[in-house]
């Protein structure tokens, strides 16, 4: 499409890329959380042992060359555990932030280019989702319809959604009053164009660095009903769920309860040094304080 | 004489993410006791960076590379802020550009401006506020202790200028530095704080060093400037000569672009300025201005060049500044555009009004019973090919005009009618025909395009939407457009972000042009930008205008701007058309006593000039619909009777084609009124 004598310039994503790599935290963030990626899609192939396979006589050992983590009541390899549990958590915490992305940024985008009643009902209802406590509403919520993925994924989604559309919506408010929209209804372009090609690109990057702070919250909510045991039902692992059934064996045992619980510490505080590095990138002026 | 400041050989440099950047380089100037320096520049040149240096008060990353500041007689170079601060605020007092920053909105006005004195001068609180009030009577505010007990959100920008510039004096200081203080300001409020600057060097003998982009600024206040471009003084000397005579083609270059205030130069291409100031980290060898100097040669290109004096008092940066005077003549621009003979109507507003309800938070709409009254009963009209220029201070309702032509915003009354056809009200129910005829260039360049989309794409967009052309002929259309407003094809696939502001304005109105349309509307196409680029844009407006034959409706605070460009101009006052008429008729006496108002408030970018007196008190009020009779009568120098806070202003007609709304005889007026035109005063 470009005139063969257009010069080159330097890349877009070549300076997102040198600005992300000039934080050595981001870059730290970013390498435990591809680890747990990584694990959460090919964990049960590298484990070294089963998630599931007992062996009661090797019960509660300590962390030794064998069983990195030690072993858990029933002697399974906790770090196995750990390994296989990535999965549900990138697959709760991550679908449900991103459909909550989606949704959040559609409601968003009409509640602040509408306005009027649509927004003020939209928001309204925001308000009354973020003026529970999310802990509690999740509880409500799976107590009522039962612990399955599905609905694990859908209150994550809830949850998350209002937040979603309130960035989204100040955002638009904001792009909406410049002149390159009035330029376009000057056009007469149609509203979805507008919402959609002139609105819509510039409210994704703080989306982008919404998302990536959502998720870090995801996978508390997620290891904490998991802890009360409205999460993942056993016998999948659950880094939650492993420090619920470890409470007991604190004193004599307490790699069981540490070593997941470390594992949630680790990702969640790399998700938040990963979604920083994210946020210095697409809007350096914002990181600075 | 002995220099309050005195700056020699100074080098200011700035670390920044991607290198070191010299942003001043070997600058000597210097200010004496109950002198005022003006330092001009556009954005970029390094003038603030210059100011603040030389008083030490720069950003973190600053350093002075070389070079020495002495300031009242004392080597302040090696000071460290310690030090400093005991001189910041007792000897040197700062006035910064926009006053509701410089002041904190939670502490009371008066006690604010006597905390410069409890600090400085240990006074007592009582004691420091009494000092406080003396010296708010002493810059002629009304009413000082009233003010004194206000917050900063009671008062208007003008009233809020002057308390911090009456902070800055409290305590006598040596050197007042001002940056851009007015230019946040509308023109007669500016006039005030100007007349106030003035007075400031022999009421408290200090120095006063003045920046601003603004050469009429200077050319009315200052004693001496200095002109900067790139990081270096490029000239100085006494105001007078300066302008009189320009010894650098860089000031005389900058002089071309203003447009001036004079009946024989209306609609003259400016002489302007080829390209654009360097970026700092890529300085041009040799002389800084050689790649846009219209005399530069090899040598110019090779030799570095140094400020050096001249003559008494003046230093210029150019070794061949003898030749200026005979080269003059090489810039001056002949091509003149005369409007078309055709005078048939293109857009015409008939009785527009536009009424908000005053408050539209949410859940709460219909409840205000006071309207504001945005626009009232405007009629104006635009001929074929011909430019309407509006003009008027902020709040005066001409963006409300414009976006109700557009159908942005539903006018409450009255109609908008093309070439006899009336339009329908809203935008969305407009047909395409109607909506490929009237475009708009925006303010504010950054903002008028989406940053995510290339240039290409933008204009792309209207050439789809209006024209049907194929994609092979669009793209060819594009290049075309993009070449029409003086860009390069390369910027084909470039984004916003990549482009300078003048750029970007290109790109706006090739933008509005694509589709070919009858009418363009301006709204303030100029004002965010260096005066070189505005003298550039000014000379492609004519250029596009001569070539297509759209009519222009041109909006502007800026009156020279308007004067120049305009064939018709209306004068709006809160919403209202208060004269209206040929350009070339409504700058003779009479005119309206706003108009009067404004002629004398623009500040004249020639120092020889006399400047008329009258001056406007308080701010433009709200306007509700609580005011009857003229708008204009809460300030009016000139109320002519009761009739003027009762009745609405009749409409009268002076020779010529010009509207007055005002109860005053326009006989009465024409005795009292005086040409604001420099020419013709100069005749007299």
């Amino acid at each position: 499409m470009s005139p063969a004598s257009a010069p080159s310039r330097p890349s877009k994503y070549r300076t997102l890329l040198r600005r992300f790599s000039s934080n050595p935290l981001a870059l730290v963030g970013a390498a435990f959380f591809l680890f747990f990626f990584l694990m959460a899609i090919i964990g049960s192939h590298v484990a070294p042992y089963a998630f599931d396979a007992q062996a009661i006589a090797n019960r509660l050992q300590g962390p030794s060359w064998a069983h990195w983590c030690g072993t858990d009541q029933f002697g399974r390899d906790v770090f196995s555990r750990i390994i296989v549990g990535a999965r549900s958590v990138f697959f709760l915490g991550g679908s449900g932030t991103v459909i909550a992305a989606f949704f959040g940024l559609m409601l968003g985008l009409a509640s602040g280019y509408y306005g009027d009643l649509f927004d003020e009902i939209a928001m309204r209802g925001c308000d009354i989702i973020m003026s529970f406590p999310s802990l509690l509403l999740a509880l409500v919520f799976i107590s009522l319809s039962g612990p399955s993925m599905v609905n694990l994924v859908l209150i994550v989604a809830i949850l998350y959604i209002p937040i979603m559309a309130r960035v989204v919506r100040s955002m638009t408010l904001e792009i909406k009053s410049r002149a390159f929209v009035e330029a376009a209804r000057i056009r007469g372009e149609s509203d979805p164009y507008i919402i959609f090609v002139e609105i819509m690109p510039n409210t994704l990057p703080p989306v982008f660095v919404e998302m990536s702070m959502r998720f870090s919250y995801a996978i508390f909510l997620v290891a904490s009903l998991g802890f009360l045991g409205l999460g993942v039902q056993p016998p999948s692992p659950d880094w939650g769920m492993q420090i619920n059934e470890a409470r007991g064996f604190l004193s004599n045992a307490p790699w069981v309860l540490l070593c997941p619980a470390a594992a949630i510490a680790v990702l969640v505080v790399s998700t938040s040094l990963l979604s920083d590095g994210i946020r210095n990138m697409l809007q350096p002026s914002m990181g600075k304080r | 004489m002995v220099k309050i400041l005195d700056v020699d050989n100074l080098s200011i440099g700035y670390q920044t993410e991607s290198g070191h950047v010299k942003a001043v380089r070997r600058v000597s100037m210097g200010i004496s006791r109950r002198e005022s320096f003006g330092l001009v520049g556009e954005s970029g040149s390094g003038k603030s960076t210059l100011a603040l240096g030389s008083i030490r008060y720069l950003a973190s990353n600053g350093r002075i590379s070389e070079g020495s500041i002495t300031f009242m007689g004392q080597e302040i170079t090696g000071h460290g802020p310690g030090r400093m601060s005991r001189l910041w605020g007792r000897h040197i007092g700062m006035v910064y550009q926009n006053p509701s920053l410089a002041l904190n909105p939670s502490i009371k006005i008066g006690w604010q401006i006597a905390e410069a004195a409890q600090i400085h001068q240990g006074l007592a609180k009582k004691t420091a506020l009494d000092e406080a009030i003396r010296t708010m009577a002493k810059v002629s505010m009304p009413d000082p202790e009233y003010v004194a007990g206000l917050y900063p959100h009671q008062l208007s920008g003008g009233m809020l200028q002057r308390c911090v510039i009456t902070m800055a004096l409290m305590n006598n200081p040596s050197l007042l530095v001002m940056d851009e203080p007015t230019t946040a300001l509308d023109v007669t409020t500016q006039a005030v704080v100007l007349d106030l600057v003035s007075r400031l060097k022999e009421d408290y003998d200090s120095a006063i060093f003045y920046i601003t982009h603004d050469l009429a600024v200077v050319a009315q206040i200052c004693d001496s400037i200095g002109v900067m471009y790139a990081g270096e003084l490029l000239e100085s000397g006494p105001t007078k000569e300066v302008f009189r005579s320009p010894r650098h083609p860089y000031t005389l270059s900058l002089l071309g672009s203003i447009p001036k205030f004079e009946a024989r130069h209306r609609k003259r291409a400016l002489s302007g300025i080829e390209g654009m100031i360097p970026s700092l980290r890529e300085l041009p060898s040799g002389c800084v201005f050689s790649p846009r100097c219209f005399m530069a040669d090899d040598g110019c290109r090779e030799m570095a060049t140094r400020l050096g004096e001249i003559g008494p008092g003046r230093f210029s940066a150019c070794p061949r500044w003898r030749e200026i005077e005979e080269r003059k003549k090489d810039i001056e621009q002949t091509q003149s555009y005369p409007p078309p003979e055709d005078e048939t109507p293109s857009l015409a507003v008939d009785s527009l009004a536009k009424h908000y309800a005053p408050i539209s938070g949410s859940l709460r709409r219909g409840a205000g019973r006071n309207l504001i009254k945005a626009l009232n009963s405007v009629t104006l009209c635009v001929r074929k090919g011909c430019t309407l220029g509006i003009v008027g201070e902020s709040g005066c309702g001409k963006t409300t005009l414009l976006r109700s032509i557009t159908g942005l915003v539903e006018p409450t009354h009255g109609e908008v009618r093309l070439e006899d056809e009336p339009l329908a009200p809203k935008v969305t129910k407009r047909p395409r025909s109607i909506l490929k005829r009237i475009q708009m260039v925006f303010q504010n360049p950054d903002a008028s395009l989406n940053p995510n989309q290339t240039v290409a794409k933008c204009l792309e967009r209207p050439l789809k939407i209006f024209t049907g052309l194929d994609r092979k002929g669009r793209r060819e259309k594009i290049l075309e457009i993009i070449n029409s407003v003086n860009l390069p094809s390369t910027y084909y696939d470039r984004l916003p972000g990549e482009l300078s502001g003048g750029e970007l304005q290109r790109v706006g109105i090739a933008r509005a042009f694509a589709a070919e349309p009858d009418v363009i509307l301006l709204d303030e196409p100029l004002s965010a930008l260096d005066v070189s680029v505005q003298a550039a844009l000014v000379n492609l407006l004519f250029e596009l205008q001569a070539k297509s034959q759209p009519s222009y409706v041109f909006i502007s605070h800026d009156l020279a701007a308007v004067h120049h460009i305009s064939d018709w101009i209306a004068v709006m006052y809160l919403g209202r058309v208060v004269e209206f008429g040929k350009a070339e008729d409504i700058f003779r006496p009479p005119f309206h006593p706003y108009t009067e108002a404004l002629l004398s408030a623009i500040p004249n970018p020639d120092p020889d000039a006399a400047q008329t007196g009258i001056r406007l008190e308080g701010s433009v009020p709200s306007p509700s619909s609580l005011i009857k009779g003229c708008a204009f009568q809460s300030r009016c120098p000139r109320v002519h009777g009761p009739e003027c806070s009762s009745v609405e202003p009749p409409m009268q007609s002076s020779g010529g084609q010009v509207r007055i709304f005002c109860h005053i005889p326009l006989g009465d007026l024409r005795q009292v009124q005086t040409s604001p035109y420099h020419d013709a005063v100069g005749q007299q």
